[in-house]
């Protein structure tokens, strides 16, 4: 009896290890192994036997060559990152923008990029504009948003031609440079206070980037080979799954050592800029690297776990960015030109969720509750209402998943 | 044997449930045993709703001697405005810091007492006769400030602001316009309390973001540190004026009355009455704030946190009263003086924000929003 009631004891001890702890993958030869998880929960992947070590970068190779290309990717966000900075010129009063470079620029067609990084950019055939908002995977762009970017290109560039040297007349019912405000400026925005500039930037971010990324590479990835080296003759050491997951990394950031480095632009400096509150770059980037181990070892149930962790977390990146820029505008409610500066990038995230793959299939925040939310801010914000604000935050929040974190957004 | 059993099972029993103890993180909460919903609720019925009841009559009576100075404008009706502005005006400082719930939602404080008022602003607006309140970049030239302008134009003996608005239509239309938004919102926030009263004494489960007891605090803090002790004192002293630190005279509250060490004096008293659960109405004490910092036994170098946060406050009321001129000429001929109440104020920062917060397991979650 002695034995058995000793034995009880252990059992019970060891049933209490078990339980309530917290769960993860716990061998430590594990790519995944979780030095805070007490419970194993068969989530464990492991490294290829033969060539495939998962690494800590966003770099992987086969038989000693990278079969990581993300050229055109990284193309695209300089040609973006050219692009605002020509449009951010115009927030000097007596500058001017060519319509015509703005749209040659969109189109790579017959431009001469300053191709800092040596890309070859000029002449490629790499543009934003056959990349803009397709519908599903392997689509096409959409000529509705194309025109509607070719319709900002040419009120940013009407606008700046009537700014004067020196004079900064923006203001509520008047286009032009809105002056500092004592808290951001200048800045060129239209009588409306829309900032042509954040409303490009952001959209563009939003339906070429984050919508090749989630609805086309992502969406389709189940499609894709992933048997045959591509092209190893002509450097190409890659299968097309493989090529295809590098090219929605690309879209998120040019930076293969992210968050080390890349957070300076677009989808890397915006997830990263609300990391303390929602861990999304961190979450985004391991889930690519996960994902891309996955790959390699053909573990797809894995990879498509991945999948959904990037879209949720591009539209919350998208959404907490919003609230944050909403948040910003409550708190300078009577300052018109930050005001109006940060509700224009808070407009282009929100219209922008639009063209992830949540909103298009119809998961997380639905497209009809973007229209409500776009709707609650309204055309000119110059008539915004603190409660209207409010009310567009806690729509974003509610649908998020954001609700405990939104006032400190 | 049977006894052995059972302490068998006891003992099995003992390690098991030891291993369910979730480890103390966020959601930790050794305050359970305080009543915060008989908190709240006292301080909902004795306070919240009385100091918004009462700042609603004084809008009411404040909007009404308008009615009747710009009908027939007159010095006797013009002090009558004067003196229903002034107990408007106090009468917002006990509801000042309560930005949450149905204020926060409509953003009240930014629509009732930005300052400094905008001059230029409020005479374009009556220029053009057809200005709409309701705009954002109209915050700065309406609620209490404009009024303290209106009534107190610099330059303009009483007879001679008598006679601007006899001859003056628009002028007089824009004096009642702003009265009577002021009298508009604080009934609506006074409608709305009615109904929030009863989710909010409820929402007292836990401290976490959202409930009655963060909302409150923070809203507390936030307010304190950034409207009173910044705003009232820090700007007009100049601390928060760049390298120079050169005084902003014109950046206090009410500077056309000078009626702002009244003010800052009236808004002490009002957090000190807030924080000890003084009710409005009665002046008889329940249950408040610093009955829970005590609860929970809080300590500020080795004295209770409440007795070290009321006697801050008592300290920033005597440096207050001692200062011997309004605080916008204060800040030029007794910048000293002016220097040592805004560091009392400042020492009040931290009882708040971090004392008083972690005692009560509240986090703060505001911050100072100026974009990126």
């Amino acid at each position: 009896m002695k034995k058995q009631g000793f034995a009880l004891i252990i059992a019970s001890f060891t049933l209490s290890i078990i339980s309530c702890r917290k769960e993860g993958c716990t061998d430590e030869n594990a790519i995944n192994y979780s030095t805070e998880a007490k419970k194993e929960d068969g989530s464990c992947v492991y490294e290829d036997d033969n060539n495939y070590p998962a690494p800590s970068t966003y770099t992987f190779t086969r038989n000693g060559h990278s079969t990581v290309d993300i050229n055109g990717q990284y193309q695209r966000l300089d040609m973006l990152s050219e692009m605002v900075d020509y449009l951010k010129s115009a927030n000097v009063a007596g500058v001017s923008l060519d319509a015509t470079t703005l749209k040659a620029m969109y189109a790579n067609d017959n431009y001469t990029w300053i191709d800092l990084n040596t890309l070859g950019m000029t002449g490629s055939s790499k543009q934003l504009k056959n990349k803009t908002a397709y519908a599903s995977y392997n689509g096409s762009s959409d000529i509705g948003v194309q025109n509607q970017f070719i319709a900002y290109f040419d009120s940013v560039a009407t606008i700046s031609a009537n700014t004067t040297a020196g004079q900064e007349l923006g203001t509520a019912g008047q286009a032009g440079v809105w002056p500092n405000d004592g808290k951001k400026g200048p800045y060129l925005m239209n009588g409306k206070g829309h900032e042509y500039t954040q409303l490009i930037e952001k959209g563009l971010m939003c339906a070429v980037f984050m919508n090749q990324m989630t609805v086309n590479y992502l969406a389709g990835i189940s499609n894709d080979d992933n048997t045959i080296i591509v092209d190893s003759v002509n450097g190409k050491y890659y299968t097309e799954m493989e090529h295809h997951w590098d090219e929605a990394f690309g879209y998120f950031t040019s930076a293969i050592n992210f968050p080390e480095s890349g957070t300076d632009r677009f989808w890397g400096e915006y997830s990263n800029g609300r990391e303390a509150l929602l861990q999304s770059a961190t979450t985004i980037v391991n889930a690519f690297i996960t994902g891309r181990t996955a790959i390699i070892n053909k573990d797809y149930a894995l990879r498509d776990k991945q999948v959904t962790i990037i879209n949720n977390e591009m539209e919350k990146v998208a959404a907490g960015t919003a609230i944050h820029y909403l948040n910003v505008a409550k708190a300078n409610i009577t300052y018109n030109t930050i005001r109006n500066h940060v509700i224009s990038e808070a407009v282009a995230f929100i219209n922008g969720l639009k063209y992830g793959y949540n909103a298009i299939n119809n998961q997380g925040l639905s497209t009809n509750d973007i229209e409500n939310a776009l709707n609650y801010i309204g055309d000119d914000f110059n008539a915004v209402t603190i409660s209207s604000l409010n009310s567009c935050i806690n729509l974003l929040a509610s649908k998020t998943g954001l609700e405990d974190v939104k006032t400190q957004l | 044997m049977r006894i052995q059993h059972t302490i068998l099972m006891i003992i099995c029993l003992f390690f098991t449930s030891l291993s369910c103890e979730k480890e103390c993180k966020t959601d930790c909460d050794d305050t359970v045993d305080f009543d915060r919903k008989e908190m709240v609720t006292d301080i909902t019925t004795h306070y919240i709703l009385p100091a918004y009841n009462t700042y609603l009559n004084e809008t009411n009576s404040l909007s009404n001697q308008i009615d009747v100075f710009v009908t027939n404008p007159s010095v006797s009706a013009l002090a009558n405005c004067r003196d229903h502005w002034q107990s408007t005006i106090t009468a917002w400082q006990s509801i000042a810091f309560l930005e949450f719930g149905p204020a926060e939602n409509i953003g009240l404080r930014s629509q009732t007492n930005l300052f400094p008022v905008d001059t230029s602003k409020i005479k374009e607006n009556i220029n053009s006769g057809n200005s709409n309140l309701a705009l954002p970049s109209n915050y700065v030239a309406k609620g209490l400030q404009s009024v303290d302008y209106l009534l107190y134009i610099p330059n303009m003996p009483d007879s001679n602001l008598v006679a601007y608005y006899e001859n003056s239509s628009s002028a007089a239309a824009y004096l009642k316009a702003v009265a009577d938004e002021l009298k508009q919102n604080a009934a609506k926030i006074h409608t709305e309390w009615q109904t929030y009263q009863t989710d909010f004494n409820e929402n007292t489960t836990n401290n976490a973001q959202g409930s009655a007891v963060s909302d409150i605090v923070n809203a507390l803090s936030s307010h304190y540190e950034t409207f009173v002790r910044k705003g009232k004192v820090g700007i007009p002293l100049g601390v928060f004026n760049g390298f120079t630190q050169t005084p902003m005279p014109a950046h206090v509250e009410s500077y056309f009355s000078e009626y702002s060490n009244t003010l800052l004096i009236s808004q002490m008293e009002a957090m000190h009455q807030f924080l000890n659960g003084v009710g409005i109405v009665d002046n008889t004490e329940r249950m408040s704030l610093n009955d829970y910092a005590d609860f929970v036994e809080a300590k500020k170098d080795n004295q209770k946190l409440s007795a070290a946060i009321n006697s801050q406050i008592a300290t920033i009321i005597d440096q207050v009263k001692s200062l011997e001129m309004p605080l916008q000429q204060a800040v030029i001929d007794q910048p000293e003086t002016c220097k040592t109440l805004y560091e009392s104020m400042q020492k009040l920062v931290p009882l708040l924000k971090v004392d008083l917060t972690s005692a009560l397991g509240v986090l703060i979650t505001y911050q100072d929003n100026d974009g990126d």
